[in-house]
């Protein structure tokens, strides 16, 4: 598959962990932080150090990018997909993958993520969100009774 | 690669380097409910519940009057601290209320209510769902729909439940420039002109959803056939639409429940569609097939509702004869690959193995015909396995 404005031809992504991916750039149209690194350059291969996401993250997004790029798949083989993609990850593979489409700034991909984690937690408790997301609280005890209060209805 | 190595394992997945926007996002796909519960956890998940642009209160029962005040009180203080953070942006809100008794809707929910939407209007919402039920003594007309409804051209989905369209509560209406999912449900229009004067506005439609819209002023009318040229799926049950299903000609999926009595004759013919679901009145499949040129895929149902008892259907001699058209649609000879009857034999056993026939006889690129059988009816599958079959290759599977 040609490349549309520039010569590019293969571009290299380099993971955390130093591991190397080359893909057509195609695949990394989504990718915006990866795009806009591409514009700036005029040369036939490029490589781009993505420092903030590990390995095998990366094989798990540029898999998702090739079956949504891809023209000849139906929708319903899509949807397909995207349903035993989650299905094989666990939760912390969910926040990884939503920080890495967060930095790589992938809308869509962004987007189905968010949505994975939200059906998680959708139906839990509050104790549940907290150590899902290891959030740590700076309320004091007294200042949370006092909006569980306020909030009664929320916790009904 | 060292220093590219700066986010360790532990700082990865913690909610900590999520952006504020991140959160946001997650959190507009949960209930409101649980976002005001996690509000609790973190001085941070507190602050940004007032920025959530998407308020959803989904599956409210109302029971009791105590509840009612509850969940209005809830609301309003809700809406009341946005308004004082400055908070200014609600794109979707979705408020699906199932009230014990007509009483309490009308009197003491819909004042807030009606607050409620005329503030989100006034937000530029773009995704309005406001679906409403009774769970005794239902047959009321639903509660008056705010008319600032009307005058809310930001919206991209509009869905209602259960409301009353009064008259001249269009009269501001100057259409929906960006709508493109109607979903109507149980709706009472005082002026079935009202009604058509919605569709007539919403010129980029592409999937429409009517049932039980009612009026009972229905005086002929026109409806411009050239509008919703973008509507691409259509679901109407329990409505009619003579007066307007020439407007439908760009369809690709239909799904429609005809009426007693009723004869396609103004059916326009729907050149793109690909897929049809017809409901009721079998005696006018072919009729209606003579309509669609491109069909690929035919799925029949004859019971309407799976609520109503068996003697509300039309019931029909099983031995009576089904009088077999003389041509052959267009979509049979070329285009029909799957068919699929539901409730076969429901009412008028030979009729049904007739129209079984017919199709097999004539569908040339069939590749499956799915029988489903409520009753236990030994032989059909012989008498239907022994049909001409116009495809060789047709897989007939009976269930």
């Amino acid at each position: 598959m040609a490349a549309e404005k520039s010569s590019i031809k293969i571009i290299t992504l380099i993971a955390a962990d130093g591991s190397v991916f080359e893909v057509e750039p195609n695949i990394v149209k989504e990718m915006k932080t990866v795009q806009s690194y591409i514009d700036e350059l005029d040369q036939n291969t490029v490589s781009i150090p993505l420092p903030n996401v590990f390995g095998n993250d990366l094989a798990m997004i540029i898999e998702y990018c090739k079956k949504h790029a891809s023209e000849e798949e139906t929708k319903e083989a899509k949807e397909e997909f995207d349903f035993e993609f989650v299905k094989r990850m666990k939760s912390d593979d969910k926040l990884r993958l939503l920080q890495a489409a967060s930095y790589l700034n992938m809308e869509s991909f962004l987007q189905f993520m968010a949505k994975a984690i939200a059906a998680e937690i959708e139906n839990q408790s509050v104790e549940f969100v907290r150590d899902y997301f290891q959030i740590e609280s700076d309320f004091t005890p007294e200042e949370e009774a006092e909006l569980r209060k306020e909030n009664e209805w929320a916790f009904k | 690669m060292s220093s590219h190595r700066e986010i360790s394992t532990d700082e990865t997945g913690s909610f900590a380097s999520l952006p504020d926007e991140v959160i946001c996002q997650i959190l507009s796909l949960l209930p409101t409910k649980k976002v005001i519960a996690a509000s609790i956890l973190s001085k941070r998940l507190r602050r940004l519940w007032n920025y959530i642009p998407a308020l959803n209160f989904g599956n409210i029962k109302v029971k009791t009057l105590a509840d009612n005040n509850r969940f209005n009180e809830f609301v309003d203080t809700l809406l009341f601290s946005r308004e004082r953070a400055g908070s200014h942006s609600i794109d979707r809100f979705w408020l699906d209320i199932e009230y014990d008794y007509p009483y309490i809707a009308y009197h003491k929910s819909f004042p807030n209510v009606i607050n409620w939407i005329n503030y989100v209007v006034k937000q530029n919402v773009q995704f309005l769902n406001l679906t409403f039920s009774v769970v005794y003594d239902p047959g009321h007309t639903g509660p008056n729909l705010p008319i600032s409804v009307f005058s809310c051209r930001t919206l991209v989905v509009l869905k209602l439940r259960w409301f009353s369209v009064e008259e001249d509560s269009c009269f501001n209406f100057v259409g929906f420039p960006s709508l493109k999912a109607l979903h109507l449900n149980d709706i009472y229009f005082d002026k079935y002109e009202d009604f058509l004067l919605l569709l007539g506005g919403c010129p980029v439609l592409e999937d429409l959803k009517v049932s039980d819209v009612y009026s009972f002023r229905t005086d002929p009318l026109d409806f411009d056939s050239s509008s919703l040229s973008k509507l691409n799926r259509a679901y109407i049950i329990g409505c009619r639409c003579d007066y307007w299903v020439k407007a439908l000609s760009n369809l690709e999926y239909m799904r429609i429940q005809l009426w007693k009595g009723y004869h396609p004759t103004n059916f326009p013919i729907f050149h793109n569609l690909t897929h049809l679901v017809l409901n009721y009145n079998w005696d006018v499949v072919v009729e209606v097939l003579n309509h669609c040129p491109k069909l690929q895929n035919l799925d029949l149902y004859q019971n309407i509702r799976s609520d109503l008892d068996e003697d509300d259907y039309i019931t029909e001699d099983d031995q009576d004869n089904w009088d077999e058209p003389t041509f052959v649609p267009q979509c049979l000879s070329s285009y029909l690959r799957t068919c699929t009857i539901r409730d076969f034999a429901f009412a008028g056993l030979r009729r049904h193995l007739m129209l079984a026939g017919y199709i097999l006889k004539h569908a040339k690129v069939l590749e499956t015909m799915i029988i489903w059988c409520n009753r236990e009816r030994p032989g059909i599958e012989s008498i239907l396995s022994s049909c001409a079959k116009a495809s060789a290759t047709c897989q007939l599977s009976i269930y």
